[in-house]
């Protein structure tokens, strides 16, 4: 049984023979935005280059003609700006842009678009396709989690480059994940993650298995705009104890009832991320810092880079200050900026205090 | 070319270490050139100072008056006084001091009679707990300056204006730039090498380029330092303050002040503090009077 708690739909007609792909599942409420009008997303719902696909509480996948799959979670929007479908691989195109949510992208079986020709941006990263499955979320800042999958036997389903102005990862290994949180910030070092398939299928699954979910048990999960309840919660505990000790995701991080998974796995990839960062630094004596990001910080407007064994921090509103510290040493910053403050922590902090008046 | 040097009471040192030699300098008549003047005094409580001075108290600077001067100084011994009025242009001072105790007061070009500019100063403090104040190039041409100060002692105190008396006692307590009324020490240059202790330094700079380096290689230093009134500097110039710290708890401010917005500082350490004995640096850059940090 699906619900549909349905939008306010103005129904628009398919132009059937410009479809390059079509719906092929769909669960709750999900619509194709054409050319400003708003089309309710039913199953063989023809797609076109430019449709704007958005879900609320429902899921969708779609199927392009080169078989390539697209899958929506809840409160997801994804535009595709250009299909280009040709006999010739070389010349055929397709360029995806994840606006928000969270999408599961599964490059098609039949080789019939060059992956170089595939081009998959988000708000803050760019994605070079050379692998063939991967999850991609998008929270309302634009921060952008990616996660390559694994291919049926386990192993790393390809490779996907992920860019951002500042420089780009390697993802190769199965649940291997980076975050770009800022355009003019570095991916973060790719992490794997204490996670399983079956977990985010679950998250990704448009319609649920029938013949192991009751009605009301799919009822309960429909009122709860969740395909994750206590059965798939004791799954994912067995998986989860199997590696109670890793760092990179615990089950404590797991918030089982919260819609917003993949989006809080954000967040959780970050936190682990910087702590674990933290950790090694802080175990080879070099640096933590917290208050402002390596890089250009767009907040603060300093600079951090590395420097032999020094850490620099310049910022250069209009007048100029550049601060040389040593990378083991504990630094206390205050910044005010015409009274706009900003707290600055360089390993422990509390041995050097240096306060920065620009005005 | 006319050289005027008059010697009052002089007493020159023999090899034995002597006490209370007193030398008293004034040159005053225009248009001298090139004079030449060294000076080693041995012991203690010897003096270079004014003929005018209280005998006693010895309270007058020696009064020098010329282009191209050559001034070599060297007061070793403790509780020496220099207390001098130089005003001289395109010269070459070089003043050391060994002992401890010792007392600098110079005015250096306080009449604008002569511009300073083109005028090398070097001054090394090798002994400990000596005070050393100098107003420099007040109200007078003191650009292309260069002043060298080598600090290896501990417990000095050195305050240095290249500006007119300001209200100053540190940059928390910053009065305002109005009392400071504009001296040309355009282009100079300051180098500060302190490898003493607990010493103690303030210099305040108005001027409309200046390049400050510090390097402070000794603990518990306390530098303060302002920068003033670079509105007339072009576009890249301005006040730089370069630092560089390897000694540690020490406590500097510097506060650079213009419109111009041309301010550089440039902090480098090595050092550092504890967690119960900070180290502490405050940069102020800003074109208003009143910010602290």
């Amino acid at each position: 049984m699906r619900l549909f708690a349905l939008f306010s739909l103005v129904l628009a007609p398919q132009l059937v023979s410009a479809n390059i792909g079509s719906v092929t599942d769909v669960f709750g409420v999900a619509a194709v935005f054409r050319e400003a009008q708003e089309n309710e997303a039913s199953l063989d719902f023809g797609i076109e280059s430019y449709d704007d696909v958005r879900t609320a509480a429902g899921r969708i996948e779609l199927q392009f003609l080169d078989e390539s799959i697209l899958k929506l979670t809840e409160h997801s929007e994804i535009v595709i700006d250009e299909f280009v479908y040709d006999p010739d691989p070389t010349k055929s195109k397709l360029a995806l842009n994840f606006a928000s949510g969270t999408a599961r992208f599964i490059t098609g079986a039949l080789g019939t678009i060059d992956k170089d020709n595939i081009k998959i941006t988000t708000p803050t990263a760019e994605i070079a396709i050379r692998g063939t499955d991967f999850t991609a979320t998008v929270d309302e800042l634009g921060r952008t989690l990616i996660i390559l999958l694994p291919d049926e036997f386990g192993d790393a389903s390809g490779e996907i480059v992920v860019s951002s102005m500042m420089g780009d990862v390697v993802l190769n290994k199965p649940y291997q994940a980076t975050t770009v949180s800022l355009a003019e910030k570095e991916p973060s070092s790719p992490k794997i993650l204490d996670i399983t398939l079956g977990l985010i299928d679950n998250m990704l699954i448009v319609s649920p298995p029938k013949e192991e979910i009751s009605e009301e048990e799919l009822v309960q999960r429909t009122e709860s705009i969740l395909d994750f309840n206590e059965l798939d919660a004791e799954l994912l505990e067995d998986e989860l104890d199997k590696n109670e000790e890793s760092l990179e995701f615990t089950e404590l991080d797991i918030d089982l009832l919260d819609v917003d998974f993949l989006r809080d796995l954000l967040d959780v990839f970050e936190e682990i991320d910087k702590e674990t960062e933290e950790d090694v630094l802080q175990e080879e004596g070099v640096l933590a810092i917290v208050g402002t990001s390596l890089g250009f910080d767009s907040t603060t407007q300093i600079s951090t880079f590395m420097q032999g064994q020094q850490v620099v921090l310049q910022r250069q509103v209009e007048n100029t200050t550049r601060l040389e510290l040593m990378r083991n040493t504990g630094y206390t910053i205050q910044l005010d900026d015409g009274g706009q403050r900003y707290n600055i922590i360089i390993n422990t902090g509390g041995d050097v205090y240096i306060s920065i008046v620009q005005q | 070319m006319k050289r005027s040097l008059l010697l009052f009471g002089l007493l020159i040192s023999s090899s034995a270490y002597a006490v209370d030699n007193q030398i008293f300098i004034t040159q005053t008549t225009s248009g001298t050139t090139n004079t030449q003047i060294d000076i080693e005094q041995l012991g203690t409580g010897n003096i270079v100072a004014g003929n005018t001075s209280n005998t006693t108290t010895v309270d007058n600077a020696m009064i020098l008056n010329s282009t191209g001067v050559t001034f070599n100084l060297d007061q070793i011994g403790d509780n020496n006084k220099f207390l001098s009025d130089i005003n001289s242009n395109t010269s070459n001072f070089n003043f050391v001091w060994t002992g401890d105790g010792n007392q600098l007061t110079g005015q250096w070009n306080p009449s604008g009679t002569y511009s300073i500019d083109n005028t090398t100063w070097t001054n090394t403090i090798l002994g400990g707990s000596n005070t050393l104040t100098v107003n420099y190039g007040v109200g007078a041409d003191a650009g292309s300056g260069q002043v060298d100060w080598e600090i290896d002692g501990d417990n000095n105190t050195i305050t240095f204006n290249a500006a007119s008396a300001v209200t100053h006692t540190g940059v928390n307590s910053w009065n305002s730039m109005g009392s400071i009324s504009a001296a040309d020490s355009s282009n100079m240059n300051v180098d500060w090498e302190i490898d003493g202790n607990n010493n103690n330094i303030s210099a305040v700079i108005n001027s409309k380029f200046v390049v400050h380096d510090w390097e402070i290689d000794g603990n518990y230093n306390i530098v303060d330092y302002v920068g003033i009134n670079n509105s007339g500097a072009s576009t890249g110039n301005g006040h730089t303050v370069n630092l560089d710290i390897d000694g540690s708890y020490w406590d500097i401010g510097i506060y650079q002040s213009s419109t111009s917005a041309n301010d550089f500082v440039n902090f480098s350490s090595t050092g550092s503090g504890t967690s119960t004995t900070h180290a502490t640096l405050c940069i102020i850059q800003s074109g208003s009077g009143s910010t602290t940090c």
